[in-house]
């Protein structure tokens, strides 16, 4: 597969990650699959910022941060002696600088001796930007000069009329136009019979705002929170335009409150819908509890995010699967297509069940990452979720007490009661796949998923998407050779003991690698993955990944599985764990007794601050 | 709906649990007897009839109050209203005008022509009443109407009897009641005027009567022993009022000596004051002691009356009277001083007290008398059987109301002696006393209206001219009611009870206790405005 | 002589019913068709002032609403006695979820109303309206977050806080709503001050008003009259609405289950709680006190002051109550002015 990766560096409020977002839209435009996101800060205006877009001709499952760049964009000059902007950059790259100077002038004269002149560009973007919109934006006249250098793509929507008045210094530059705002509403397939209508490239938290309205919600509730913002953002605004119709949008003070008022809609027979994440989810526990104590089916999108404290804004697990326990199903998406999908599958299970449902999707990685998404339609969407009927409503017409205090001589049957209806949601999943399946022609959802695991000696267990990146990684293992396979958890809860035990049952091998940690113990899918295969005799090992947004990268994959197939793994793994670190803090521990606060300590070791790249 | 098992339930079940098994005390509803009731003289249901005017229903209020006195305009004039003084109320602010409410019913009755249901059942009995005064006409009026024949026998020439003759007109204009005398022979008493009974006996023989009541009224004043001259013009209390009643009306002059203190000695001093003259009460000890009602004082003295306090007569001249001043020794009895005054006096009106004339009665076997006065059994009646006697013929307090009284009573008991039985009073409830009530219900009196409420009763006991209550005046002072001791329907039980364990029966019902869910907590009885809930030990 | 004409009926409306006044002028508590809609059979402790407040308060909203009414209710006394399963005493349509949340699920239960109301599926009798309700801890403590949000945005939700003042359900512990001085399980009245601190206190209906909703309003389970005419008048506006009912509790103050009422009369009646009502965050009307007293007198019938009137009464702390209700009295303008 064809793939070009393009790394622009800049700051805080130069529009480092629109840049990559409209890169994608662009390729998108021209009818190749595309992948951007940002480097996931909590920077302000002025930090400096990473953005990341792949360009293929087929579907990317790569999550990892664009390591060996085949192009890098530099937005700000003063970048280029603070960060290591060339990181990776493959031999006879582009690079794209906005500045007045010349390479050599820059310092970089060392650097670009023997690189083909043609892949090197600077552009005035700033003053450019400056002239156009009044604005220091140097992100689309880059754009415009990356489209000129590169060549390899057409920009036939930006170029044409960008050949005048260019201050281009590069021979090859040419200056854009005016930038155009219409490339960040919906893309026109440039050939329009290619072209399947309900295809855009779009941010995952809009697709997956963009299917949860076609569900008809009444009420939806939010409380901001990264990186679930532009979700509810999403939502906000179409019930403001009234986009959306017949639907209540409820700021609330909390998450607390955002579940609690899901809460009385739901039972009073509105679709009700929320979104949180991480430290938001535990802030609303007590009433994430309490929905499915009583049989709400609410749906919630979990934009899953590491806990702190040390607070951490990234990706990981720790925060739905904190409430593994809660009563709730939780469904995980590997892609912002299957987010997208399993919200409208999660109403019609949670509504047919009368239970609530997460959809977990990996925050930053997947919320925040553009790329193409088939969106259904209305009538598709209808045709699937039909109106929802509640299975206790209050109603003045006929008055019911909800929310009983039930004592000991029933609360054993209402909590086997919650457990059953989860047993019956593990045949209820695939069925809803398949009928989604007949309705919109995509294999989405059910239980689980496996990869490559026929004859497999080795099978990865994994939820999210981190999946593709495994999927990359083992095919190009299975290319050398080795038998490796992948099962994908869609359902953790209920959780599939059966197909977990089915699918694995004929490995030599099995590695968990999840993005959880049961401190004081290890894995927390493992011990689920370990429970299904009771009795079965199998290496396993747990590998704990990806903590706090830790990048989880092809490299590492290769050189952990290919240890695995040795059985030369612990028992419980944490990737890329940085043990001098680790090592110096426990010295440090062992020696002070007033050692001082950790993550500090370990920051202050690594010298560097909390984004790193990598 | 189809409803999740536990969690959700369904409306009002709690039903289920009959929480009335936790209570250890049970409230339970009683009727107290209020205490302007249980001072009345004539046992009027004075609450129960209140309680018909306060929401202004008078008829009913009148029917009420005449199912016990059929005098209500009478006594709303005459009646010493000790039930007043008795009332809740003026622990509060001041008492209810029961006097003046009672008085507008009484006059309304007679404007609005109210009479009495006509008798419709016949025992075939005969009753004769001697004495056509408060007590034999009550008697008269109860005995009629408990089916009775009943012959009403007077020496005198009008209905009324001491009323007539012992009450100045200011007081008691005739017209009312001659109007309410004759109500009570509209009922078919038969009355004999002018017809002295000077044989009890005898005259029940010949009239062929089954019993008999006696009522005759003190009409004979007491004399005392005064010094005096041949031309010292001495007279006694109750003919001068007795000759206001005839065209000839007594000479007494300018300066009038009235000697006594009671009420009568008032009378007089006032109804001379009417009359011209300037009349001075000589009484021998103090205004505390004076056995006078001390707002009948009051009146006198404001209309110009003057009184000579701690002084005697010792001796009366033709035209003046020697006093002696006294003083009150240790035990409140005056002790003559030998400091003497003397006097202008035309004339002396003795009001030293009055006596019956107990001459019919010689010669009854098993009678007796004493001091003046018939004993008679706690049933009224007299040693001889069915012969029973009331008013001043008995020992007791003498005024109207207490002889109204009386002739109830001794109707009912002749009744049933009529029928060999004998009858029970049911039994008394226990008194309405104010700790039992709860005060904080009632509406405070809005101050702007207090004044005049004061003026419009001052009216109604002491100005015949000025008239009684309007309408709008008798309801409010009626509407002043606590009902103490008797429930008024104010709802409270029903509305405070935490467990919604009263039941409400409807306007004129009252309420229930649903024990079932009564878990006794007591609040129903502590917010009973009027007492009417007592809280009682369960038997376990 | 004019009379002027006089409104005196005999008890006024200090009583629950007056047979004296036109039917339209009573109470919804004297009418026998009232809805009882906290049906008997709970298990609230005999002379509980929250199960009459609630009766008294959803009774009139009921009315005002013309029965289309639903409640939210927030952990405490009146969720568990009212709704232990099997059996619910609620007639109407009533969700409990948890401590701190009433106001936001009561919000949830708006919007869902609202939403339905826009698709034409409304109640059947007219517009559905929403109650929240819970006790002081529910309201003024855990529950406060929520409220301040609910007030913030404005919703259509009424929210009746029925203020006990303390945790009566876990055992008489200290909450934001519990006076100076009083002995609670975590207040006791041992050291050099005994029972409760004087804080700086936590009076909600001011912070309510703060909040400039529509309306506030204040109430005690001893004036059922104005209590009924503060609901009803609270159901004649939309947007977020507050009343706070003083309810005594027999358990926690210790006091006597048929003095109840008397104890809340007595609240009011020395000032320490004033009974009044503001409309957009100002004061516009309050009730006076009909025959003022001393603090003494509502405190000394209580134990949980018992400690105040030992051997050597404490006479300073005594004093600086007294000074919390003349301040209320200045502050809300509860001195009676006379007048018809």
């Amino acid at each position: 597969m064809a793939m070009f990766e393009v790394r622009i560096h800049g700051r805080g409020g130069q529009g480092v990650v629109t840049a990559a977002e409209m890169l994608s839209i662009a390729a998108f435009e021209e009818g190749r699959h595309a992948q951007a996101f940002p480097s996931f800060g909590s920077e302000r205006t002025g930090a400096p910022v990473v953005a990341f877009c792949r360009i293929a001709d087929a579907e990317i499952r790569l999550r990892e941060p664009v390591m060996q760049p085949d192009a890098l964009i530099i937005q700000d000059p003063t970048l280029l002696h603070q960060v290591d902007v060339f990181a990776g950059l493959k031999p006879g790259g582009y690079i794209l600088i906005n500045t007045n100077k010349s390479f050599t002038e820059l310092g970089l004269g060392e650097l670009i001796k023997d690189w083909p002149a043609e892949r090197l560009c600077t552009v005035s973007a700033t003053e450019l930007g400056q002239k156009h919109v009044g604005r220091p934006m140097p992100n689309v006249p880059l754009l415009g000069g990356f489209a000129a250098v590169s060549g390899s793509f057409s920009w036939p929507r930006w170029s044409k009329r960008s050949t005048q008045n260019s201050p281009a210094r590069s021979p090859a530059a040419t200056s854009p136009a005016r930038p155009r705002p219409s490339i960040l509403s919906v893309p026109k397939w440039p050939q329009p019979n290619r072209r399947p209508p309900m295809l855009k490239q779009t941010e995952g938290s809009h697709a997956v705002a963009e299917a949860v309205a076609l569900c008809r919600p009444e009420v939806i509730c939010a409380y901001p929170i990264s990186p679930q913002t532009h979700i509810v953002e999403g939502i906000g605004e179409m019930v403001k335009s009234g986009e959306l119709k017949d639907c209540e949008f409820i700021n609330v003070e909390s998450e607390f409150a955002a579940m609690s008022v899901a809460i009385g809609s739901s039972a009073t027979g509105a679709r009700t819908y929320t979104a949180t994440a991480s430290q938001g989810l535990l802030f609303m526990a007590e009433a994430v509890f309490n929905a499915s104590g009583l049989g709400l089916p609410i749906v919630m999108t979990v934009a899953n995010r590491a806990i702190g404290s040390p607070i951490n804004i990234w990706n990981d697990h720790s925060d739905s699967l904190s409430q593994r326990d809660c009563g709730w199903m939780q469904l995980f998406a590997e892609t912002n297509q299957e987010a997208l999908d399993l919200h409208i599958q999660a109403f019609k299970l949670a509504e047919e069940l009368s239970l609530p449902v997460m959809v977990c999707m990996d925050g930053f990685i997947l919320t925040h990452a553009y790329e193409r998404v088939d969106m259904p339609t209305q009538a598709q969407v209808d045709a699937f979720l039909p109106p929802y009927v509640p299975r206790q409503v209050l109603d003045p017409s006929d008055p019911v007490s909800i929310g009983a205090m039930v004592g000991p001589e029933a609360f054993m049957e209402v909590r086997y009661l919650a457990h059953a209806k989860q047993m019956q949601a593990l045949e209820r999943i695939p069925e809803l796949a398949a009928e989604f399946k007949a309705v919109f022609g995509r294999e989405t959802g059910g239980l689980t998923h496996t990869y490559r695991s026929d004859d497999a000696e080795t099978m990865i267990v994994a939820m999210g998407s981190v999946l593709g990146t495994i999927k990359d990684t083992v095919d190009e293992m299975r290319d050398a050779g080795v038998k490796i396979g992948v099962l994908g958890i869609t359902s953790y809860r209920p959780f599939p003991l059966q197909n977990v035990r089915e699918a694995l049952k004929n490995a030599k091998r099995v590695v968990v690698l999840e993005k959880s940690l049961a401190v004081g113990k290890g894995g927390i899918l493992s011990s689920d993955v370990r429970m299904a295969l009771s009795g079965i005799q199998l290496h396993g090992y747990t590998v704990i990944a990806g903590l706090g947004g830790r990048a989880i990268t092809k490299k590492s994959l290769h050189a952990l599985f290919a240890k695995a197939g040795r059985d030369e793994l612990e028992p419980l793994t944490f990737l890329d764990l940085d043990w001098t670190a680790v090592n110096k803090q426990l010295e440090r521990e062992r020696s002070k007794r007033r050692s001082g606060p950790i993550a500090e300590n370990m920051l202050r070791d690594l010298g560097t601050v909390a984004s790193r790249i990598a | 709906m189809e409803k999740p098992f536990a969690i959700t339930l369904n409306p009002g079940s709690s039903l289920a649990n009959h929480t009335g098994s936790w209570r250890t005390e049970r409230p339970v509803y009683v009727d107290r007897l209020p205490p302007c009731n249980q001072q009345c003289p004539a046992g009027e249901d004075i609450q129960g009839w209140l309680f018909h005017a306060e929401s202004g229903d008078y008829e009913t209020a009148w029917r009420h109050l005449t199912r016990d006195n059929p005098f209500p305009a009478i006594m709303g004039r005459v009646c010493y209203h000790t039930c007043e003084g008795a009332c809740n109320r003026g622990k509060i602010d001041s008492p209810v005008g029961i006097n003046s409410v009672e008085r507008f019913l009484g006059d309304e009755a007679l404007k609005q022509g109210w009479t009495f249901a006509p008798v419709s059942v016949n025992s075939g009995k005969r009753v004769l009443v001697v004495g056509a005064g408060p007590s034999g006409m009550s008697a008269a009026y109860h005995l009629r109407r408990l089916g009775h024949h009943v012959t009403v026998q007077d020496a005198g020439p009008f209905l009324g009897g001491m009323m007539r003759f012992g009450i100045p007109k200011y007081r008691l204009p005739r017209d009312v009641l001659e109007a309410e005398m004759q109500r009570i022979v509209a009922l078919g008493v038969e009355v004999k005027l002018n017809s002295r009974v000077d044989n009890i006996l005898e005259s029940m023989k010949t009239g062929k009567f089954d019993a008999a009541f006696l009522a005759v009224g003190a009409h004979i004043g007491k004399r005392a022993y005064i010094p005096a001259g041949d031309t010292a013009r001495i007279v006694d209390a109750i003919s001068v009022l007795r000759s206001m009643e005839g065209e000839e009306k007594p000479m007494l002059g300018r300066r009038v000596i009235v000697y006594g203190g009671g009420n009568t000695a008032i009378d007089v001093a006032r109804t001379a004051k009417r009359m011209g003259a300037d009349p001075i009460i000589v009484y021998r000890r103090n205004r505390e002691k004076a056995p006078a009602h001390d707002f009948e004082i009051e009146e006198a003295l404001q209309e110009g009356v003057m009184v000579k306090w701690l002084s005697t007569i010792k001796q009366a001249g033709e035209s003046s009277i020697t006093i002696e001043k006294m003083v009150l020794d240790d035990k409140g009895f005056p002790q003559p001083t030998g400091e003497f005054e003397t006097m202008e006096a035309d004339s002396v009106v003795l009001a030293l007290g009055q006596d019956v004339d107990l001459g019919l009665l010689d010669g009854v076997p098993g009678l007796e008398v004493a001091d003046g006065v018939v004993k008679v059994a706690p049933n009224m009646m007299t040693g001889h059987p069915g012969i029973f006697a009331g008013g001043d013929m008995v020992p007791a307090e003498r005024n109207v109301t207490v002889a109204i009284g009386h002739g109830k009573k001794a109707a009912r008991h002749i009744d049933a002696w009529l029928r060999s039985a004998t009858h029970e009073a049911p039994k008394k409830h226990e008194v309405a006393t104010f700790e039992r009530l709860n005060t904080w219900y009632y509406s405070d009196a809005p101050k702007t209206v207090q004044p005049m409420l004061d003026i419009i009763r001052r009216q109604s006991t002491f100005d015949e001219v000025q008239g009684g209550l309007d309408e709008t005046n008798a309801l409010f002072e009626a509407r002043r009611c606590l009902s103490c001791g008797n429930c008024f329907e104010c709802d409270n039980c029903y509305g405070v009870c935490p467990d919604n364990a009263v039941i409400k029966l409807g306007a004129g019902k009252r309420f229930e206790f649903n024990y079932d869910y009564c878990k006794g907590c007591g609040i129903c009885a502590a917010e009973c405005p009027c007492g009417a809930i007592v809280m009682e030990p369960e038997k376990l | 002589m004019s009379m002027q004409p006089v409104k005196f009926y005999q008890t006024g409306t200090f009583t629950v019913g007056n047979r004296l006044l036109a039917p339209e002028d009573r109470s919804v508590q004297s009418n026998m068709e009232r809805t009882n809609s906290l049906n008997s059979g709970h298990r609230a402790c005999q002379g509980c002032g929250e199960a009459l407040g609630a009766r008294y308060a959803i009774d009139a909203a009921m009315k005002a609403t013309n029965r289309q009414l639903i409640a939210a209710n927030a952990t405490g006394c009146l969720e568990v006695f009212s709704t232990p399963y099997p059996e619910s005493s609620w007639q109407i349509p009533w969700i409990h979820s948890l401590f701190g949340n009433t106001a936001a699920v009561a919000t949830g239960i708006a919007a869902a109303i609202k939403v339905k109301k826009g698709k034409g599926q409304g109640g059947q009798h007219g517009d559905i309206r929403v109650v929240a309700q819970g006790g002081d801890g529910g309201t003024t403590d855990i529950g406060f977050g929520c409220l301040s949000g609910m007030f913030e945005r404005n919703d259509d939700v009424l929210y009746i806080c029925y203020d006990n003042e303390a945790y009566m359900n876990t055992g008489v512990q200290r909450s934001s709503a519990t006076p100076p001085a009083a002995r609670t399980a975590t207040t006791m009245p041992v050291g050099e001050h005994p029972g409760n601190n004087f804080g700086q206190g936590k009076f909600v209906p001011a912070i309510a008003m703060a909040h400039g909703i529509p309306y506030v309003a204040t109430a005690t389970v001893a004036d059922l009259r104005d209590l009924e005419h503060k609901v009803t008048k609270a159901m004649s506006f939309r947007g977020a609405r507050y009343l706070h009912i003083l309810v005594p509790c027999p358990l926690g103050w210790g006091t006597a289950s048929h003095d109840t009422i008397r104890m809340a009369r007595l609240a009011k009646e020395t000032g320490l709680f004033p009974v009044f009502e503001a409309e957009y965050g100002e004061v516009v009307s309050s009730l006076p006190i009909r025959h003022r007293l001393p603090v003494e007198e509502y405190l000394r019938p209580q134990k949980r002051f018992a400690h105040l009137f030992g051997k050597t009464p404490a006479v300073a702390t005594i004093a600086r109550i007294q000074s919390m209700a003349d301040k209320n009295i200045r502050k809300y303008g509860l001195r009676f002015t006379g007048g018809a």
